[in-house]
């Protein structure tokens, strides 16, 4: 191993986080940003940090002096100056690995004129945009399957919304670990392995170092022999087999006490994961011409729990580590590697399989993704994201559904309401309620019809958008505070990595920051 | 013509909703939040981020401290350095950067570490912001700002003496917000109990029955490095590092053991804890805008912790409830219970490893008398002590001071000996 290069000492500190494959993605993506204001230059921030390939910045405005205090990227000799231009420069400072490009042109415009621009992205950001210019530009990303995340900011309140058609997941870098050592359905492999361990012949040392998994195959094997082939169901039974466990003790050894602990493992019954009942139950398990890997795996793995597993899953093949010496640890490892490769092999068969029958390259999904899949099987994961057609047609959309949400004090998603009252605002009058001081008072009134004009329009009752709310974004009016844009910059980047690297679980659907109080809310629309 | 500050006049100058009945916005605040002095812990991950949050709420006047150099590999997150800052003060370069950006803003920065000044430097300040990565540093500071407390003749609290804390902590894609107000509420020593001391492996699974790839690399940075050098192992010196990622490799091929990486030695042999520019920005711009809350008092404050998870994107805020017998903030003197049989090593090791003492290196005095001195020339004067029984040390009742580097004040100690 050489001296590690100049990108990898830069990178290392992230590199722990998402791995060099999660950082060849985040190298190859460019995404769009639409408006270099407060929230959109933290945003872009902290993506060109982690390292983006390329990024273009859409902006139209010059630099005044009211972004000299809410943005980072301008100064106040550059007053005057496109924003587009001053930003991008400053942007650049972070990252020479990173490429700027940079369009000075009103966002909403370019929207109106030239919506082919935005086929060329891996993702859109769009920052404080009008709800008619997101509109349509929703349309040409869902066309495209381009992903798109639509942020908002008011006041102490800023608002997130990722629309994406699907997103599937393989590494959600769970914390908790989700075992799959199937002591309740072991594989020939291990049985034999097990069987061929004589405890009684092993001197103290060896024996108390024999991996609890181990001892509890093996006790189970006889217990079934002794019960017509059925595991303890009754409580006393359980008590019996601890019983056992308790008196096979020669001393105080640490693998009886991990073997008595864990007893519950061998006798609980074996379930398919909630995750992967999900991915059976779905629509795409039927698999077509244009099925994704993902689903490919998916139905080769439905596949081979109804006939190779009898019922269980490909073996996930890792083992945490427990009280054991070197060589009784390592040969049991290697036991559930070799099942779970063979197994793994099986599944890549049956996708080679689908690919010819849809004349597609058989080696299209190659062995090591498979592989991956499988190892990684107790949390692989999918979400759809509704387009924002749907989200806003009152025949098709959910916000009905959330109305005793909206009415609960004790959580944020009635702000969500009050974005779309201020966006309606803006599209009646030109501007936002509360940007001049002169119109505080009558901007509310005015906020307060198109509250209504919204519950009508979704059938809410009009008195959940209290006068709290109302008047205090008038209050706010559509202030940038910079804590606020910084805040919801540094949520956003980490979603759009999650989405770019593919790995653990983004946000889904809708999310709202509450600087008031400090609280946060995510719920689906 | 657009004003610099148009959008915090907004929240300062307006009353309304989302702020505390009786506030009626004036120019007051702002001047107050102009001419607030801000003391920011640290100019790392964090401190670069609120130094940034600060200068754009509108504060001016910002004091910094940091005892570190820049590395290359605080550049994915640190924005505020360039590669051409390598091997520069973080304080000094931090503050640099800023003062050029945002105009009107003074960043004063101090290269040292947060132990070289005393109350009269702490008690300068409204409010302190701290962006640390370790835990010594946070109850230090959290016990200086406690001890500036002042109280009145009823032992009520002074406020005008009070100094809020507001800590941030971040971890890969965790992180959290905390907010202290020092003898009203629960303070950073309350909540030690968050912070269990890290569990290393145990020594004879290293020795003898290593499993995994990280038993052989442990075996490789202690037991190999010891026997065959001198000097300390550094793991930002490439040889080191390269080192124990060959004895590593070599015992675990002998093992059959799998997965010993270069980067997987270095992170166990600087103990490195992942970061990202994200998290940082979220846990610094929640620090901050508690900070501008508190000054301008435009609207409510976190009461008083927030967590986050980024993995799937979730935040907790609760309350921490103060602990009555918090070694800080509560007058009680803490009852040490111990055998008088045990040796003072004993007694020492066991206020190391105590969840809420976690001491680094304590001296001990009683009575007048020095009983251990952890350093120095009185070391040796105290070291035959070490083996004595407690017993030939103190009577039952008595109390002790204990003096460690992760607090500014001693500790008091009452030694109870069990039956």
């Amino acid at each position: 191993m050489s001296k590690p290069t100049e990108k990898e000492q830069l990178y290392s500190r992230q590199l722990y986080l998402w791995d060099q494959s999660g950082q060849n993605k985040i190298e190859s993506s460019h995404v769009c940003l639409l408006n270099a204001n407060s929230v959109g230059t933290e945003i872009l921030k902290n993506l060109v940090l982690p390292g983006l390939a390329k990024y273009t910045l859409v902006d139209g405005k010059k630099v005044t002096k009211r972004d000299t205090g809410n943005n980072f990227y301008v100064k106040t000799s550059d007053i005057g100056k496109s924003r587009a231009k001053v930003t991008s420069n400053y942007l650049q400072i972070h990252n020479k690995f990173v490429q700027g490009n940079f369009l000075e042109k009103e966002s909403a415009e370019l929207i109106e004129e030239n919506i082919e621009f935005f086929e060329q992205f891996d993702m859109i950001i769009a920052s404080r945009l009008p709800e008619d210019a997101v509109l349509k530009l929703s349309k040409k990303c869902w066309e495209k399957d381009i992903p798109l995340v639509i942020v908002r900011t008011n006041g102490l309140i800023g608002y997130l919304r990722i629309m994406k058609k699907e997103h599937c997941v393989i590494d959600r870098k769970e914390e908790e670990v989700h075992e799959d050592l199937r002591m309740n359905a072991p594989f020939e492999e291990l049985i034999e392995h097990c069987n061929s361990i004589k405890m009684e012949e092993l001197d103290d040392d060896l024996y108390g170092h024999v991996p609890y998994l181990v001892i509890l195959v093996k006790l189970m094997e006889q217990w079934k022999k002794d019960h017509e082939g059925k595991p303890p169901k009754t409580r006393e039974e359980k008590k019996k087999f601890k019983d056992i466990i308790y008196n096979m003790r020669r001393s105080d050894e640490a693998n009886f006490s991990e073997a008595y602990l864990n007893a519950w493992k061998a006798w609980n019954s074996y379930m398919i994961p909630d995750n992967i009942d999900e991915i059976f139950d779905d629509k795409n398990i039927e698999v077509t011409k244009e099925s994704t890997p993902f689903w490919l795996v998916g139905a080769a793995l439905k596949d081979f729990v109804a006939n190779e597993g009898k019922g269980t899953l490909p073996v996930v093949g890792t083992i945490p580590d427990m009280t054991a010496d070197t060589k009784s640890f390592i040969t049991l490892q290697k036991i559930y590697q070799k099942k779970a490769e063979k197994d793994a092999i099986c599944i890549h068969e049956k996708v080679k399989k689908m690919l010819e029958k849809f004349d597609r390259n058989p080696e299209e999904v190659p062995l090591k993704y498979v592989k991956f899949y499988c190892k990684n099987m107790m949390q692989v994961w999918f979400t759809r994201y509704p387009n924002i057609e749907q989200e806003f047609d009152p025949k098709t959309s959910k916000i009905k559904s959330l109305e005793s949400e909206f009415a609960n004090e004790s959580n944020n998603h009635i702000f969500y309401l009050v974005f779309r009252a201020v966006e309606a605002f803006n599209k009646e009058h030109g501007y936002y309620p509360g940007e001049s001081n002169e119109k505080v008072e009558s901007d509310y009134l005015l906020l307060k019809k198109e509250a209504v004009k919204i519950c009508e329009l979704y059938k809410l009752n009009p008195e959940i958008m209290t006068d709290k709310y109302l008047k205090g974004f008038c209050r706010f009016g559509h202030s940038e505070l910079h804590n606020v844009s910084a805040f919801m910059g540094g949520i956003t980047a980490q979603e759009v990595i999650k989405l770019i690297t593919e790995q653990r679980q983004p946000m889904s659907n809708t999310f709202i920051y509450n600087g008031v109080n400090a609280t946060t809310t995510t719920f689906k629309i | 013509m657009t004003d610099r500050w148009e959008d915090i006049d907004k929240l300062i100058l307006r009353a309304g909703p989302f702020a505390f009945e009786d506030y009626e916005g004036s120019e007051d605040f702002k001047n107050i939040l102009h001419k607030a002095k801000i003391l920011v812990i640290g100019a790392g991950g964090l401190g670069c981020e609120i130094l940034k949050d600060l200068a754009l709420s509108g504060f001016k006047d910002i004091h910094v401290i940091d005892l570190d150099t820049i590395d290359i590999s605080n550049l994915n997150r640190q924005f505020l350095f360039t590669k051409k800052d390598v091997d520069k003060p973080k304080a000094t370069t931090a503050a640099n950067f800023i003062m050029d950006r945002v105009e009107g803003c003074k960043v004063t920065p101090h290269y040292c570490p947060i132990q070289d000044f005393d109350e009269s430097f702490y008690s300068q300040f409204k409010i302190v912001i701290s962006g640390l990565d370790n835990i010594e540093a946070r109850r230090w500071l959290n016990a200086m700002l406690f001890s500036l407390l002042e109280f009145d003749t009823d032992g009520n609290p002074d406020m005008s003496t009070m100094i809020p804390l507001i800590d941030g902590g971040s971890e890969g894609f965790k992180g959290q917000v905390r907010v202290i107000f020092p003898g009203f509420g629960s303070c950073f020593e309350c909540q030690m109990d968050a912070f269990p001391p890290q569990q290393k492996f145990p020594i004879c699974t290293i020795r003898n029955t290593p499993r995994n790839a990280d038993h052989c690399i442990e075996y490789a940075s202690t037991v190999i490095w010891q026997e065959s050098h001198e000097e300390k192992l550094d793991g930002d010196v490439h040889e080191h590092v390269q080192f124990v990622y060959e004895k590593a490799l070599e015992r675990a091929k002998s093992f059959n053991i799998e997965g010993v990486t270069y980067q997987r030695s270095q992170k166990i042999i600087k103990n490195i804890i992942p970061a990202v520019a994200s998290t940082n920005a979220i846990i610094s711009a929640a620090c901050v805008n508690e900070c501008f809350k508190l000054v301008t008092q435009c609207s409510f404050y976190l009461d008083n912790y927030m967590m986050y998870v980024g993995n799937n994107l979730y935040t907790y805020t609760f309350k921490y409830e103060r602990k009555t017998d918090c070694l800080v903030c509560s007058s009680k003197t803490l009852k040490w219970k111990i055998d008088k049989t045990k040796k003072l090593e004993e007694l020492i090791e066991q206020l190391k490893t105590d969840e809420k003492l976690q001491l680094k290196g304590p001296s001990i005095r009683s009575e007048g008398k020095s009983i251990f001195f952890n350093k120095g020339p009185l070391r040796t004067k105290t070291e035959k002590n070490l083996t004595k029984q407690l017993h030939e040390l103190f009577q039952d009742g008595q109390t002790m001071t204990v003096m460690d580097r992760s607090m500014p004040n001693a500790l008091v100690l009452e030694i109870v000996f069990d039956k």
